[in-house]
């Protein structure tokens, strides 16, 4: 039962004081960072295989490396305190607040408020004295409800995040789950949107969300609608628990078995039945081994800030198949201006921790520099599989058609847990097949974004960007000259080509149409100097003008790209 | 940058301190330079495996915002400067309303310098595209005045002067390291390099 907070002790709170704690654990997570960024030069520096080789060496550095991975993991614990006490101290301030003005608000006719926080009612006034008095009671009690919640959520995630759970803590917190799971887990079942999803987990105290975060989150880490900070939490949790589960002898067994099999001259490799059960057992190893390698570089690129100085954000990952991963430069929830980027074709698990995520950071990087913008969260989403092969898979709708929901639910979870999501620019960026990916989404499940770019885009299956769900004035369209993605959308094969306002070539009927134009806004990219394959990926490369473009319009100064 | 990539000179362990080196000598001739307010770098794959493209980014304090000097003059002065010291400007934007965007030149020696306008926000970008990936990043002490706490070079090791003497005999500067020399105080000019320009 929660320890309810009594007016007195919420009317002479100092919560300066408890501020002061929350910039205090901030400044030791900043102290960490500093010694972990110290450790990581040393490693990379000084103690790098030039300077100092042999199995020492590596022992040293391998050492060296687990231990900032742990010091990063106490910075992330003692970040998450500080934000867990900075909550705290506003729902206090708003309660505190409250209460002080409702008692000066207090007819002293009618009714008086004792030091316990008791409204008595003037009974020498009747009956009208007692409602009042009663109803005055009532908001006195929701004010110190409000309050009791903020430290019940407060001591829960100081608990949770600094691991100082007792056993019987834990226990009530494992009840608390088990009478929620079976709530969240009907309404997965039922397909609740992503608001029905939020407002579920509205409705529930502090407390009770963190009992379904430490019990569940693998019910949480992938789910839209749940806020960006408590996905980010369950998915490191899932990933570093995944991680842990391969055998830690994986590579040695890959090294002995592909000696075991190198022993097979050519015929003994026909005559001998275990060869093939070894091959195929090689083979299974291998594939988990970069299984292994793909999430272990997740969550390598995610352990720092990026180059903004933002947090990054883990909102969902699966390492089935090519991988999937969707990672956010940047809180979404709290930002100004959010971009959710869309990759193309040959996007994986491997190119979401390398190449994808990089572009992104970029994006954030060039936004952060438009004055007076405020902070742009940039979402690096590969919540799809992507197509493979450009030639064989790319003209195919079925992965624009499988990614088009989660897209747009992704979306709306976006909007669903935005703190202010009226006051903030939403852009849904896409890049070759992404494109696709957004106009099939856009216009079969709807987006809640107010901008969409296109970027060297080899069609998006509607005709106009009025069939996008937002103004054409906020559509973008962008292709460098020499992109060989030109002729493929020229084709027609996946819509028209959004940056065209003239003829198209319609494949099925064999003939060139006549056609008034996508609509929306083109603007300028380079292409580099490079050749058609190279300007299809370079558009974020150093100088492209469509860099300083994307800024813009992720900054809702779009009337200025050009 | 096709992928016949031509090799640069220099590699990994050298690319933050030529662009450092270039951001130096494209900010030695502007008059009244108020210094940098922030560092930061940024890393981007390269379609070629084993290369790989960074990028170096200053910006102007925030008091510059707007300001005719650094939005109109700069231009004008980098579009004399740039060439005259065998940088070849190779990319000039506009705004819709005809004021200038960005200004971009490249260096002999394959570094880019980007000077960029963001709406009255000026960032001076260097960068190096695809680099091979060999050797450790070290960058010097950040130039024009930025405080540490601004100093945000994720992408590469800082070495202090003494250490980026050392760092000569793998990366060979002309008349040393002058260009590396942080500025002391905002608008001062770096006396490295007085007859180099």
């Amino acid at each position: 039962m929660p320890m309810p907070i009594s007016y007195q002790a919420l009317i002479e709170a100092d919560i300066d004081a408890l501020q002061a704690v929350g910039e205090a654990w901030l400044q030791v997570s900043k102290d960490l960072e500093e010694h972990l960024a110290t450790l990581d030069d040393y490693r990379t520096g000084d103690l790098k295989a030039d300077n100092w080789d042999g199995d020492s060496a590596e022992a040293g550095r391998t050492r060296i490396k687990e231990f900032a991975a742990d010091l990063d993991e106490r910075a992330a614990q003692a970040r998450r305190v500080a934000a867990a006490v900075e909550d705290a101290c506003s729902g206090f301030r708003t309660s505190q607040n409250g209460m002080t003005m409702l008692a000066g608000m207090i007819d002293k006719e009618q009714a008086s408020l004792s030091a316990d926080g008791t409204v008595v009612p003037n009974t020498a006034k009747g009956t009208a004295a007692v409602d009042y008095a009663s109803g005055m009671q009532s908001q006195v009690n929701a004010h110190l409800e409000d309050a009791t919640a903020a430290d019940e959520a407060l001591k829960a995630a100081v608990a949770l995040y600094a691991e100082t759970l007792s056993t019987a803590e834990e226990a009530v917190l494992d009840q608390l789950a088990a009478e929620e799971v079976g709530a969240l887990q009907d309404l997965i079942d039922d397909g609740a949107s992503p608001e029905e999803v939020n407002e579920w987990w509205n409705s529930l105290s502090g407390e009770e969300q963190i009992a379904m975060l430490e019990n569940h989150p693998e019910l949480l880490g992938g789910l839209d609608g749940v806020p960006t900070d408590t996905r980010d939490y369950a998915n490191r949790e899932l990933l570093e628990a995944e991680l842990d589960r391969f055998s830690p002898t994986l590579d040695a067994d890959i090294v002995a078995l592909q000696a075991e099999i190198d022993q097979f001259n050519d015929g003994a490799k026909f005559l001998n039945s275990s060869y093939d059960a070894m091959t195929d057992e090689l083979e299974r190893l291998e594939a988990e081994r970069d299984r292994r390698d793909g999430l272990n570089s997740l969550q390598d690129a995610i352990r720092e800030q990026a180059a903004t100085g933002q947090d990054f954000y883990l909102l969902g990952y699966d390492s089935a198949g090519d991988g999937k991963a969707i990672v956010s430069v940047g809180n979404p929830d709290t930002a100004d201006n959010t971009a959710v980027y869309v990759p193309g074709t040959g996007a994986d698990l491997s190119g979401a921790s390398g190449g994808l995520l990089d572009r992104a950071e970029t994006m954030a990087l060039d936004a952060g520099d438009i004055p007076g913008s405020g902070e742009t969260a940039v979402v690096m989403w590969l919540g799809y599989d992507a197509p493979d092969n450009p030639a064989l898979d790319s003209p195919r709708m079925s992965y624009a058609e499988d990614a088009s929901a989660p897209l747009s639910s992704f979306m709306s979870g976006l909007e669903s847990t935005n703190a202010d999501p009226d006051g903030t620019n939403t852009t849904v960026v896409g890049h070759s097949y992404g494109t696709t990916v957004i106009g099939q989404s856009a216009s079969e499940h709807g987006l809640a974004t107010d901008n969409i770019v296109a970027v060297a885009s080899p069609g998006m299956v509607v005709e106009n960007a009025s069939e996008l769900g937002i103004d054409p004035d906020n559509f973008y369209a962008t292709v460098a000259p020499g992109d060989m993605i030109n002729p493929v959308a020229e084709t027609g094969a996946l819509g028209p080509d959004p940056t065209d306002g003239g003829v198209n070539f319609d494949i099925g009927a064999g003939t060139f149409v006549d056609w008034h134009g996508f609509g929306g806004n083109t603007f300028t990219s380079d292409n580099m100097e490079g050749n058609a394959k190279e300007i299809h990926s370079n558009y974020w490369d150093e100088g492209n003008p469509a860099r300083e473009n994307l800024a813009l319009i992720f900054t809702g100064n779009g009337d200025q790209a050009s | 940058m096709s992928s016949d990539l031509p090799e640069l000179e220099f590699n990994l362990d050298e690319a933050f301190l030529r662009m450092d080196e270039a951001i130096g000598e494209t900010i030695a001739r502007l008059p009244d330079f108020p210094g940098f307010y922030e560092r930061r770098t940024l890393q981007l794959k390269c379609a070629e495996e084993g290369r790989e493209s960074y990028e170096i980014s200053y910006t102007l304090p925030e008091a510059t915002i707007g300001s005719e000097l650094v939005t109109m003059d700069y231009f004008e002065v980098l579009k004399e400067h740039w060439p005259a010291i065998g940088y070849e400007i190779h990319a000039e934007r506009k705004y819709p309303d005809g004021n200038p965007k960005a200004l971009e030149a490249t260096r002999s020696d394959g570094v880019n310098v980007w000077y960029s306008n963001m709406l009255g926000q000026i960032v001076i970008h260097a960068q190096v595209a695809c680099v091979r990936a060999e050797g450790s990043p070290v960058c010097g002490p950040p130039l024009g005045g930025v405080l540490p706490e601004n100093d945000n070079h994720k992408h590469c090791q800082l070495v202090t002067p003494e250490e980026t003497e050392s760092a000569d005999a793998i990366a060979p500067f002309k008349d040393g390291q002058a260009m590396l020399r942080p500025f002391e105080q905002p608008g001062r000019e770096p006396e490295g390099f007085d007859g180099q320009l």
